[in-house]
């Protein structure tokens, strides 16, 4: 018994049963739902507090402003389920709109244009995947160091000015106009969140994916490619950046050198909220969806109902801090083989 | 060997530096200790008298941890006294006053920090001297360590990283800081008197062990007494007295008298036949898990899948790497060979290249009569039929936070997707043939017990019908009723035309299972035992020498 213990130390006192936790129980009882519920009585909460909060208007406003936000969430979300940070992101959506509005600025055609973009944020995401596995950098210094000179490039193409001419039409529309109820940039992100859920849960890709997150070791010896997968699995995090990068130079209908490294924190919030909803323990789409709103609707919220500006902050971080506390028997466990 | 040993310290007995005190250092007198129902220790007497080195040896499970607990004050014993340095006691715990007593333990693992040099990893354990600003002294604390170091002939340089100490320096230096008490400058020499060394030798390549068997030799030779566990009977060349247990007993000492044959002292050992013989009862009726497991899937033809046995599947040419030198071999579809040698012979790397974990040196590996590739990976091995189920359970085997039912499916998921049903089936099948426990498809695989997610991993790769599976230790951490299943699918598998290779450090699961046995020593292959050959006296001799 006691060599039992000493070998698979790690793994049971690990994995051993901690009792739920009282704040678990104080947010909705079902663990998984925890978040749902928090959205829920903040919107109750705003409604009854504010006469602007309530209205289809306001949600229209929030909805588009997040578009940007989800995907650049997806974009951490991949690499985080195949156990591996991306600290480039910020910097990236920021790269690609620059260059976005530079070819703009210099005549390319509007479909070049969102190809480039879409590829340049794929082609990023591969060549860190490379510089993590070829050259066994963490992913953490890895994804820094390309974020860093991406900024480069960022002010580089910028000539330190804002760029806002010739930006085509058709980017602007699919960051402004509205089909039916919402904007175009929110059915694509609502698109994307079905592909996306269906190739995470239900395809061998995505199972991959997170068996890899569990263990890169286990699953290279089950006899997957686990350095193509986690390439894949940047490549299309970067794709996703990209198309975050369009929504943004369609909605802002510019491009600011200086626009991109403050949604890595948000985006970051989101998918470690995520682990908190709907599949407890693993990082996912729909919990990192419910995530993001939540943060969106206390950030509209407050604001809405007048608090000083510095509170939001403190309520965001109160947020992470306090949702992932509250789902801790579930994120430990999915330390267990990380 | 033993010649320069004891001519060495004829040397220094003849100097005169050195007289051995009256007496026993610590005399153990009719010890026993009880944990819950099971006997650890009975009525065990030993004396470990100053200035030997004592060899304490005995199978798995003979109680010499227990002893050492005992000794080193972590385990008070339930009946008898222990007399140290003339005093007699009931216990000596807690292990704080066993160190205050005099008594100091070195385990196989060093206790260095690889990102410290060596000065540092010493001072972290002897103390950092400091001026009255709070500022270490440095110069002085240099000095102090290169002599003690020096003292034990331990020859590493204090500034060198620990990362990139040998292993036998490493196992010096662990010496090193446990005695540092004693040999430090200016230290009393009264301060340690009984020093027990737990199978270091095994963390540490045979080139390397006279090295520090000669150390052990020259700290009993300043009068201390030395304990030393060990596995390696050739080992004890270097001990004057030599005690062996076997469950819980003292079954052969020594004494002052000549020692007997090594091959008397491994045939004291090996624990009774009849205890032997109640682990191995046939269960009364025949279950077949893995032909179960198969026909859950797709109903098979057994008979057309027992006629092909006896084909070859494998075969190993020459094999080397690290510690491998040359292991050549030819496996036959059907049949279960085992695998046994000391540690650093080749028997932990030879799975782990066969997995496609790490890569070979040289030779090669044909599969099913494919031959694969200078650098082959897991995905390669799998699809030729070759399949492995790793020592290290949690970080080779399984993933941890997946489900059961994830894990099983792993290494085949798109055979799986969109056939729902067949996916449920596999797991099914796994999970009744083998008798996992809860028997659910969602739980997370760590948090099952050891036994049943051996049971899930086995199952994992017996699910693929492979032409070959290799189990590494694969009881290691296991409970018994899991082990007789385990070891029903491993002889049903064979039945079925796996070909199975099985690496054990237990003899008696060798004996049991294996249609051969091959024993490695020193990265090739030194002797196959198979037929009447094969039992667990020849086999525990050829494992410990």
């Amino acid at each position: 018994m006691s060599v039992q213990e000493a070998k698979s130390g790690n793994s049971t006192s690990a994995v051993s049963r901690s009792e739920d936790g009282v704040l678990a129980r104080v947010l909705g009882g079902s663990r998984q739902y925890g978040t749902v519920f928090l959205l829920g009585i903040l919107i109750l909460v705003f409604a009854l507090a504010s006469d602007a909060f309530f209205t289809w208007t306001n949600f229209k406003s929030i909805l588009i402003t997040q578009t940007v936000i989800a995907c650049v969430t997806f974009g951490v979300m991949l690499p985080l389920i195949v156990g591996e940070f991306d600290l480039s992101v910020g910097y990236m959506v920021g790269f690609i709109a620059m260059l976005g509005a530079w070819l703009a600025g210099h005549g390319w055609a509007v479909i070049l244009i969102i190809l480039v973009m879409l590829g340049v944020g794929a082609l990023i995401g591969f060549i860190n995947s490379i510089l993590i596995d070829r050259t066994h950098i963490s992913s953490f210094i890895a994804t820094l160091g390309v974020g860093i000179i991406l900024q480069g490039f960022t002010q580089g193409l910028s000539g330190g000015s804002v760029l806002t001419a010739d930006i085509p039409r058709v980017v602007i529309d699919i960051g402004r106009e509205y089909a039916g109820p919402v904007s175009i940039s929110v059915w694509i992100t609502l698109g994307l969140i079905v592909a996306l859920f269906y190739l995470l849960e239900h395809t061998p890709l995505g199972r991959s994916w997170y068996a890899i997150g569990g263990s890169e070791k286990v699953s290279y010896l089950a006899g997957l490619r686990t350095k193509r997968l986690k390439s894949a699995a940047f490549a299309l995090g970067g794709l996703l950046v990209g198309v975050g990068a369009i929504f943004a130079l369609g909605q802002n209908g510019s491009a600011s050198p200086s626009f991109g490294p403050e949604l890595l924190l948000p985006a970051y919030a989101g998918a470690f909220l995520g682990v908190t909803t709907y599949r407890g323990g693993y990082y996912n789409v729909i919990g990192s969806i419910v995530g993001i709103l939540v943060l969106a609707v206390g950030f509209n919220g407050l604001s809405l109902v007048g608090v000083p500006f510095w509170i939001q902050p403190v309520f965001n971080g109160t947020v992470l801090l306090v949702a992932v506390l509250a789902a801790r028997a579930e994120t430990r466990k999915v330390r267990v083989g990380a | 060997m033993t010649g320069i040993a004891r001519e060495e310290r004829g040397a220094i007995d003849s100097s005169g530096a050195v007289v051995a005190p009256e007496g026993p250092a610590l005399a153990i007198e009719d010890i026993s200790k009880q944990f819950g129902e099971v006997q650890a220790l009975r009525s065990v007497s030993v004396d470990f008298m100053p200035g030997q080195v004592h060899g304490l040896i005995g199978a798995n499970g003979s109680g010499k941890s227990t002893l050492v607990k005992v000794m080193s004050g972590v385990h008070s014993p339930s009946s008898g006294s222990l007399r140290f340095a003339g005093e007699t006691r009931t216990t000596l715990a807690p292990p704080a006053r066993a160190n205050a007593l005099g008594v100091r333990v070195v385990h196989q693992e060093a206790p260095l920090i690889d990102t410290l040099t060596v000065l540092e990893s010493v001072a972290i354990f002897r103390g950092y001297e400091h001026d009255p600003f709070g500022r270490v002294r440095w110069r002085r604390l240099r000095r102090q360590t290169r002599e003690l170091l020096e003292r034990m002939e331990v020859h590493v340089d204090v500034d060198e990283l620990c990362a990139s100490v040998r292993p036998a320096d490493r196992a010096g230096l662990a010496l090193a800081i446990a005695m540092g008490d004693r040999f430090a400058e200016g230290a009393d020499p009264d301060a340690i008197r009984l020093l027990i060394v737990d199978e270091v030798t095994a963390a540490i390549p045979d080139s390397e062990t006279q090295q520090h068997l000669q150390r052990l030799r020259r700290i009993a030779d300043e009068g201390v007494a030395v304990v030393m566990v060990t596995h390696r009977l050739g080992e004890l060349d270097y001990a004057d007295d030599v005690t062996v247990l076997r469950n819980g007993r003292v079954a052969y000492r020594q004494g002052s008298g000549p020692r007997c044959s090594v091959s008397e002292l491994v045939a004291e050992m090996v624990p009774e036949s009849e205890e032997v013989i109640t682990g191995a009862v046939e269960t009364p009726a025949k279950r077949r898990p893995v032909l179960s497991l198969w026909e859950s899937a797709a109903p098979i033809e057994v008979a057309q899948v027992e006629r092909e046995s006896g084909a070859e599947v494998l075969s190993l040419e020459r094999i080397a790497g690290e510690e491998l030198r040359d292991v050549s071999l030819t496996a036959r579809s059907g049949e279960i060979i085992g695998f046994a040698g000391v540690q650093h012979a080749g028997i932990n790397e030879l799975p782990l290249i066969l997995s496609g974990s790490i890569q070979r040196g040289g030779g090669e590996i044909v599969v099913r009569g494919k031959r694969m590739g200078k650098r082959v990976v897991p995905a390669q091995l799998i699809r030729a039929g070759m399949t492995t189920v790793p020592s290290d359970r949690l970080r080779e085997g399984g993933v941890a936070s997946l489900s059961v039912a994830e894990n099983v499916v792993l290494p085949d998921l798109r055979k799986y997707w969109h056939k729902r049903s067949t996916y449920r089936a596999v797991v099914d099948g796994v999970i009744k043939a083998l008798d996992v426990r809860p028997p659910k498809r969602t739980t997370a695989l760590g948090e099952l017990s050891g036994g049943n997610q051996q049971k899930v991993l086995l199952g994992k790769w017996l699910a693929l019908r492979p032409a070959i599976l290799c189990l590494d230790d694969p009881t290691y951490g296991v409970d018994p009723a899991a082990r007789e299943i385990i070891f029903e699918a491993i002889t049903d598998a064979a039945e079925l035309g796996v070909c199975v290779l099985f690496f054990s450090t237990e003899p008696e699961q060798l004996c049991r299972l294996c249609d051969r046995v091959l024993i490695l020593e020193q990265g090739k292959v030194a002797g196959e035992l198979s037929g009447d050959d094969l039992n667990i006296q020849t086999l525990t001799e050829s494992h410990s020498i």
